[in-house]
């Protein structure tokens, strides 16, 4: 029996579709579009022309060495940030599939972050980083440690990178939880009386049966510390100090808003845009193939 | 190779009490059988034993030690789950070899034991598989083997059969009982299905809400139960109840008594002890299932007789009649007087 609702005509079923197809057009084909047709050109300091220069912005971002540095800065701030709220979120997951009370406040408490808009979590931490008033900054100072992630570049990188895993642990928590409690019991148990300790059972059970999990979690959170992280990054360090927080979507804003060189950082765009790609096609054709144990 | 030892174990989950007290003596090499309904208690009993379940109070010895507060690894078991509890991500072969490697076995050791394994339960050529890959009578195949590699003192079965269809189970239940009397080792065998506990069990305990009603040979257990509830829980069809109060001449005390259907006969209306009508017949070949009901109302009865004689015509007043040896009086506790 044929379950799906057919439409006879074709204009409702559009009609039904322009909402979406009108947003996604005008947010993201009309500036993808644009951001290709401009990254072809240089426009001058005031906006009133422009000059063709073929592929010469791509050629000259190669040739970069700020931009290189800002590859290297994006791969070690994805991958710490990656590491980093994965991490923590399964350690928390295992510790919650173990818990039999009052498992549900604890799971409540440990969502809530994912809540909170990644430029307000940047400015929740900035307060505690403070130089001045902060108030990690001032035990810091106690302890004979002087916190300055103004100066210090590992400090800077240090505080973008604990802000953005933040949240983001709430979000992989719920992921590794739920792929935890999906592992049968008895497996473990038949674990158990096999000899397997608790570490030993993570390592050669738990952790081969959540693979399909970890690897969903590693794609997506890569992505985001690629593109979300931009309201971290710009409310704490604001890409500094020396660039030594400017990740790529981050320079893309500074040399397109700030330094006003808007034909390479539209090229800057489609770089970013065929990275996301790649990443979106990884992520599509492992869904396909969910189960690959 | 093992004795196991209960002794007065109790369990409660919070403040809901599962098992109340049951005692069982297991003999080193003997298969024993735990029997009964669902909610009866039997597979926490098992699990207790396995150190999947703590023990509220009481003591489980293995081997003489107290193994209360021991953990599952170290008291040298190995258990069949009823979804089997394969590793879905290894093949056949590591599925097999994973208790053993954990234990540091030596390499050529491992191969050797899980092809003797492999060979006893003609795995041989799926060893390279994985879980899913299988049927359900290999699955249950591999689980056996993965139990029997690590040669544990003590094999737990935890309903290992009723995920299978009728015919496998019956093969795989003959091929359990031949490995474990060939291997020697005790094992303590849970499951829900009469037929299974009377051919697999040297000693059958039916369980009954947590308690141990009765605990013996299964023939023994058959023909003698101790309790109301066994007599009706083992056997095919069950036994007809009647109120004592109806039987000519029944015990003392009794305020029941139980009558195997094997053994009444039917008689020609007006005969016999009492009187009934046939309700329906259910003719199975090498035997017939009469169903009456009785003359005092609500009350039924099973009559089973040899197929070869002629089916009675569903309606027929009949008489039923039985050798007083074969009645078995409870009292108004359920226990046999």
């Amino acid at each position: 029996m044929e379950k799906r609702v057919t439409f006879k005509g074709w204009l409702l079923p559009m009609c039904l579709l322009m909402p979406q197809i009108i947003i996604t057009a005008v947010f993201f084909f009309y500036p993808a579009g644009q951001a290709i047709y401009q990254s072809l050109f240089i426009p001058d300091p005031f906006g009133l022309s422009m000059r063709w220069v073929g592929l010469g912005n791509f050629e000259y971002l190669l040739g970069d060495p700020y931009y290189r540095a800002s590859f290297v800065t994006t791969a070690v701030f994805s991958l710490l940030v990656t590491v980093t709220s994965m991490g923590f979120a399964l350690y928390l997951a295992v510790l919650a599939d173990r818990l039999i009370k009052g498992s549900g406040v604890y799971r409540t408490l440990l969502i809530w972050p994912y809540a909170v808009a990644p430029a307000v979590a940047g400015v929740l931490w900035l307060f505690m980083f403070n130089t001045r008033v902060g108030v990690v900054s001032w035990y810091l100072g106690l302890l004979g440690y002087d916190w300055n992630h103004v100066l210090n570049e590992a400090e800077a990188m240090g505080l973008v990178v604990v802000a953005s895993s933040w949240g983001r642990v709430s979000y992989n928590f719920l992921f590794f939880l739920a792929g935890l409690q999906a592992i049968p019991k008895s497996v473990i148990e038949a674990a158990a009386i096999d000899g397997a300790r608790f570490w030993t059972r993570f390592r050669t059970i738990v952790f081969p049966l959540l693979s399909p999990t970890t690897f969903f979690l590693l794609v997506v959170n890569i992505v985001y510390a690629f593109f979300e992280t931009f309201g971290v990054i710009h409310t704490i360090t604001s890409g500094g100090p020396q660039q030594a927080t400017t990740i790529l979507v981050y320079k893309v804003f500074s040399d397109g808003f700030v330094s006003q060189d808007l034909g390479s950082s539209a090229a800057q765009s489609v770089i970013l845009l065929v990275i996301v790609g790649a990443l979106t096609i990884v992520q599509f054709k492992f869904i396909e193939r969910r189960v690959h144990y | 190779m093992a004795t196991i030892k209960l002794d007065n174990i109790k369990k409660s989950f919070g403040k809901t009490d599962v098992i109340h007290g049951v005692d069982i003596d297991i003999e080193d090499g003997e298969f024993i059988v735990i029997v009964g309904p669902s909610g009866c208690g039997k597979s926490t009993l098992l699990r207790m034993v396995a150190g999947l379940e703590s023990v509220t109070s009481g003591e489980i010895l293995i081997d003489g030690a107290q193994v209360n507060g021991v953990e599952p690894m170290d008291r040298d078991i190995a258990m069949v789950f009823q979804n089997y509890a394969l590793y879905p991500h290894m093949s056949v072969e590591e599925n097999m070899a994973y208790g053993l490697k954990i234990a540091k076995t030596p390499k050529d050791e491992i191969t050797e034991r899980v092809a003797e394994a492999a060979r006893m339960l003609q795995l041989e050529p799926y060893l390279k598989r994985k879980p899913r890959e299988l049927s359900g009578g290999q699955r249950q195949r591999v689980a056996m083997g993965r139990a029997i590699v690590r040669k544990p003192k003590v094999f737990l079965f935890d309903e290992p059969l009723s995920n299978l269809d009728a015919k496998l189970r019956v093969q795989m239940r003959l091929e359990i009982k031949e490995l474990q009397s060939r291997l020697g080792i005790t094992a303590l065998y849970v499951t829900h299905d009469q037929v299974e506990a009377m051919t697999l069990a040297d000693r059958m305990v039916v369980m009954n809400g947590g308690v141990a009603d009765q605990i013996g040979a299964p023939l023994e257990v058959y023909s003698n139960p101790q309790t109301e509830f066994v007599a009706g829980f083992i056997g095919s069809p069950a036994t007809n109840f009647i109120d004592a109060a109806l039987v000519p001449d029944a015990p003392k005390g009794a305020s029941k008594i139980g009558i195997r259907p094997e053994h009444v006969t039917l008689l020609p209306s007006g005969q016999g002890k009492l009187g009934g009508n046939v309700v329906f017949t259910e003719a199975l070949g090498a035997e017939t299932l009469v169903h009456l009901r009785m003359d005092s109302g609500t009350e039924t009865f099973t009559v089973r007789q040899d197929g070869a004689m002629p089916l009675p015509v569903a309606g027929d007043p009949v008489g039923v009649d039985w050798g007083a040896d074969d009645e078995m009086a409870f009292n108004d506790k359920g226990r046999r007087v």
